[in-house]
């Protein structure tokens, strides 16, 4: 018998259901193993704790109680009480009852009901808005909205002052002349894929003639 | 038929076995019913309040136990074991009160019960004992009651009914509804998370009980 094994027994051991031949042989093993004997004994210190658990008790005026709410039910003409027959049949709850029980929590609770609707309705309407984005970047509205459509915007390889210029020659002019920018003229960007290099891009027009800058 | 006092000839109710009590039951004597009651009912009481933990509650839980069981007393097969019938009751009872309570506090889990629960009851000290070594006591057995309010509830239940009440695995199967195997891993994953829980106390705490 090897450790595992003789741990998967511990249940079996501690409530006597361990056949002789199997015990003889669990014995054999905690006598030659310090481990598994120290875990059979935390083992069974854990079981014992719960039987160290004092008992609740009731009054013998209970028994008088219970008879007083016997009477007082045939008084009332033996309404019906859930019966209790079969083990679970009344503990386990339906479907229909568990989404009851679900939806009845934010009846109950307005304020968090309100909080969840608005957080479905701002997620529903950012993604509406996330979809309107040509190149699936996140926004705010104000940047979405007046989104002219993707053939109004000229790919890089079109537009008038780019040429045929390597892209890190574009960026270097850009970074040395920030002031040509002027950001509320932007259009929206977009997001070309050059050679593998995802990279987002606004295109300016500040009067000197349309730029793409990054 | 109604609950009656039979007053000529009664017999020694409290030495008859359940089944033998539940007959005079089901025919109507209150002196069968009350000796039953008696027999139980801090069984019943105890049980119910550790699956709750609320001792008052508890006392009304049990007080219904045993009008269901008055009421419904033409439903129970002799060919069945008394006690195991009842603790179904009582195990049914016990978990309605839970989810009501989850319900009417808007827990989602029935395992977070436990930040809904009430009093988890004052423990009996045993009054020959020195006052410091009973406040230890008192202290480890809270510590327990803690934890075994922390276990899962089909944890809780099955190590309730097998290290608290002391059913055999069979009752359990029977009260639960569950498949042997299916009580025995319980029993076991209930005890391991229990030690797991209880850490220090179980490696050395009990020897100084």
């Amino acid at each position: 018998m090897n450790c595992s094994e003789a741990r998967e027994l511990f249940c079996a051991r501690m409530d006597e259901e361990l056949p002789l031949d199997r015990l003889s042989t669990m014995d054999s093993h905690l006598a030659a193993c310090h481990g598994c004997r120290t875990a059979w004994v935390k083992y069974r210190t854990t079981v014992g704790l719960l039987h160290c658990l004092p008992e609740e008790t009731t009054q013998p005026a209970f028994v008088g109680q219970v008879l007083d709410r016997i009477r007082a039910h045939e008084a009332e003409g033996n309404r019906a009480l859930a019966p209790f027959d079969s083990a679970g049949s009344a503990s386990r709850p339906s479907w229909l009852e568990s989404l009851r029980d679900w939806m009845g929590q934010w009846v109950l609770r307005p304020v968090p009901a309100m909080a969840l609707g608005s957080l479905v309705i701002g997620v529903a309407l950012g993604s509406w808005a996330n979809h309107l984005s040509p190149a699936g970047t996140a926004g705010t509205m104000a940047e979405v909205a007046p989104a002219p459509s993707l053939e109004t915007v000229p790919t890089p390889a079109l537009a008038p002052s780019l040429g045929d210029r390597p892209f890190q020659d574009l960026a270097d002019e850009i970074e040395a002349k920030p002031s040509d920018v002027r950001p509320q003229e932007q259009v929206p960007f977009y997001s070309p894929n050059w050679g593998g290099l995802e990279t987002q891009v606004r295109y300016s027009d500040d009067g000197d003639g349309p730029r793409i800058i990054f | 038929m109604p609950l009656t006092e039979k007053k000529s000839n009664p017999p020694v109710f409290s030495a008859l076995p359940d089944e033998a009590l539940m007959e005079h039951v089901v025919r109507g004597s209150e002196a069968a019913f009350a000796a039953l009651v008696d027999r139980y009912r801090n069984r019943i009481i105890n049980l119910v309040s550790r699956f709750i933990s609320d001792r008052d509650r508890a006392q009304e839980i049990a007080q219904e136990v045993f009008l269901r069981i008055y009421v419904h007393r033409e439903r129970y097969r002799p060919n069945g074991k008394f006690s195991t019938w009842m603790y179904t009751i009582a195990v049914n009872l016990a978990k309605n009160e839970i989810r009501r309570r989850v319900r009417s506090k808007g827990v989602v889990s029935l395992d977070k019960l436990i930040e809904v629960a009430g009093d988890s009851g004052k423990f009996v000290a045993d009054p020959t004992q020195k006052p410091d070594r009973r406040l230890h006591q008192r202290e480890v057995q809270e510590y327990v009651e803690e934890a075994l309010k922390r276990l899962p509830e089909k944890f809780r239940e099955v190590i309730v009914l097998r290290d608290i009440q002391q059913l055999s695995y069979e009752e359990i199967e029977e009260v639960l509804g569950i498949p042997g195997g299916t009580v025995r891993s319980r029993i076991n994953r209930a005890r391991t998370s229990l030690q797991e829980m209880l850490g220090d106390l179980v490696e050395g705490g009990i020897d100084e009980l």
